[in-house]
């Protein structure tokens, strides 16, 4: 790979993102300028293709970039179950996300403890949830930064190396996030999308091509039959299905993009496009490159071992002069995931933490200039950890766990939108002890047949339907406030569907 | 209008449910349906099936909500009624 190239083209691409957030930042010179609302989730002002894009690029780190490829060259088709996932986010804005927007719009929250506090009326959960919501987003963070630096490092052979490749990544964050908040990581993350789009697909059809077309997974049958019939272990995928899944809406960043949207035909529009973009492009190009990397001299160099660097082998292979674009995709890719993190992180101190420790409520201009104040720490935080010897390997373990801590969240959040049956202490002692048995399965390493994250799950929903059936249930006004206009607004908004309830 | 929004969800059921089949030995046989490995092919045809699922939740669901917040208004941001 031409190192001047990379650089001159990583440089570029720093100076796009950097106008880009001079644009957001420009742009923003509305009444709400300043306030917490507009600083952390866009002023609720966000439109259909910047949500779409922002949402996507959020959700597809550099695991996607890299990772996903590797999956289908070593698990072949059994990794499907991702494409179907991955539709399945579209539907999850309509069963979770547009309820999200409705509350919050309703009742003017920025972060989800925010609504776990106003609905349950329980500090107590609040404080755990924005704790959990925390522990699961900042160590992938940094395993974000350092997987990112090391890609670097390895594809432009040293030439970019593991300290330079950690601070351009988390000063980049930081600098976006902090001048231009919300707007800028949205229209960054939107840029940085359909950056990486473009690169998947040129590599998808040129790969295809060169695997034979539409003869392609007949070719790959005649080397490899079995990557073409699907391996089973259901319960494995099931728990990447959980943790994935309910992660595209439960994770704190991915709840405040819902708070985001300017209106609901927004989310809809949003809703009905992610299919094309979720599955149909970021699902299904993986498996064509990853399956077709099978086809030997298709990508020379990959084995299982290699398997989580084909795109960047295929570039050496076919492409060395453009191999920079690699390069600066997986910086993209990589940067477009933590900032919105970093910003969701830091809205959750400020206002959860920070603010439910004070007597009074902060002003929303006070919540800002904390926020502002904890994405610089978090930032410098994450770059000391990525730069200690040892020390991103020490959180190594705490991230692998961060989508099944994710999954956490889920009953709590349940019963704020769906059911109305769970209770405060249900949702308190259902969360900690799926808190609990994760970090006891991390630590003890017992042989279970199911991983951490859906056993503590599993336990997490046990815990919560039993306390929940022992104890007081929410009070009236949240079951008003929030059950009866959901069904109000969202399930008997039609005339059929009123002369129903009314006939009950 | 209920009967259709009933029938979309027997719909993403019963696709979500054939997804899962080869994971179970069904429909998993190495042969090409087309140009496509028959697990893969189920897969991708439910892919499709609830795809459209989706574009269905737009009038199904979303145009009825925005109806009632135009019919209905509420207020905005008021967290202490």
């Amino acid at each position: 790979m031409n190192n001047t190239i990379t650089i001159v083209l990583l440089s570029a691409f720093i100076g796009a993102f950097l106008f880009i957030s001079f644009l957001a930042k420009k742009s923003d010179k509305g009444a709400g300028a300043g306030s917490s609302e507009d600083f952390v989730i866009g002023g609720r002002n966000t439109g259909t293709i910047v949500l779409l894009l922002s949402m996507g690029a959020t959700y597809f780190s550099t695991w996607t970039l890299l990772g996903s490829f590797g999956a289908y060259f070593r698990e072949g088709i059994w990794f499907i179950g991702f494409a179907v996932w991955t539709i399945f986010h579209g539907i999850f804005i309509w069963l979770f996300g547009a309820r999200i927007w409705l509350a919050g719009k309703r009742y003017g929250f920025i972060t989800p403890g925010q609504m776990v506090e106003h609905y349950y009326h329980g500090k107590r959960l609040r404080t755990t949830v924005a704790l959990i919501g925390i522990l699961a987003l900042v160590p992938v963070m940094l395993i974000q930064v350092s997987g990112g630096a090391l890609a670097l490092d390895t594809m432009t052979n040293g030439a970019i190396p593991y300290v330079v490749g950690v601070t351009i990544t988390s000063l980049m964050v930081g600098i976006i996030v902090l001048w231009a908040g919300f707007k800028g990581t949205a229209w960054t993350d939107s840029f940085m999308g359909l950056f990486f789009a473009t690169i998947l697909i040129c590599t998808a059809l040129y790969i295809a091509y060169l695997a034979g077309g539409f003869s392609m997974f007949e070719n790959v049958m005649s080397y490899k039959p079995e990557l073409m019939v699907n391996s089973g272990k259901p319960l494995k995928m099931i728990e990447i299905w959980l943790g994935l899944g309910f992660g595209a809406w439960v994770l704190p960043h991915m709840w405040q993009k819902f708070y985001s949207a300017s209106s609901p035909a927004v989310l809809g529009k949003v809703a009905i496009m992610t299919p094309f973009w979720n599955s149909w492009m970021m699902a299904i190009i993986p498996l064509v490159i990853g399956t077709a990397a099978a086809i030997p001299g298709i990508v020379p160099g990959v084995n299982k071992e290699t398997s989580d660097t084909i795109l960047p082998l295929i570039f050496a292979e076919y492409a060395p002069i453009l191999g920079a674009f690699v390069v600066a995709g997986i910086l993209a890719a990589a940067i477009s995931t933590i900032n919105s993190q970093l910003l969701s992180s830091a809205s959750i101190v400020a206002e959860d933490v920070v603010g439910s420790l004070r007597n009074k409520p902060m002003s929303s201009k006070s919540v800002t200039k904390v926020t502002r104040l904890v994405v610089g720490t978090l930032t410098l935080l994450v770059l000391v950890l990525a730069l200690a010897p040892g020390g991103a390997g020490l959180i190594v373990p705490i991230a692998s766990l961060g989508f099944g801590l994710g999954l956490q969240l889920v009953p709590s959040a349940l019963g704020m939108l769906h059911f109305r049956f769970i209770t405060e202490s249900g949702a308190f002692y259902g969360l900690l002890s799926g808190a609990v048995v994760m970090a006891l399965i991390a630590f003890f390493k017992p042989d279970v047949p199911l991983g951490p994250g859906l056993s503590a799950f599993i336990i997490n929903i046990l815990v919560t339907l039993i306390v929940s059936k022992l104890s007081k249930p929410v009070s009236q006004r949240s079951i008003v406030g929030y059950h009866d206009m959901f069904d109000e607004y969202m399930k008997n908004n039609t005339e059929d569907t009123q002369s129903s309830t009314t006939t009950k | 209008m209920k009967i259709m929004r009933r029938l979309l969800w027997l719909v993403v059921c019963v696709c979500l449910v054939l997804t899962w089949l080869p994971y179970f030995g069904l429909f998993n046989s190495p042969t090409l349906i087309g140009f496509l490995p028959e697990p893969l092919a189920l897969t991708l045809v439910c892919n499709v099936i609830l795809t459209l699922c989706v574009l269905a939740i737009y009038p199904l669901y979303f145009t009825p909500f925005i109806n009632a917040l135009n019919n209905k208004p509420m207020s905005w941001g008021e967290r202490n009624e």
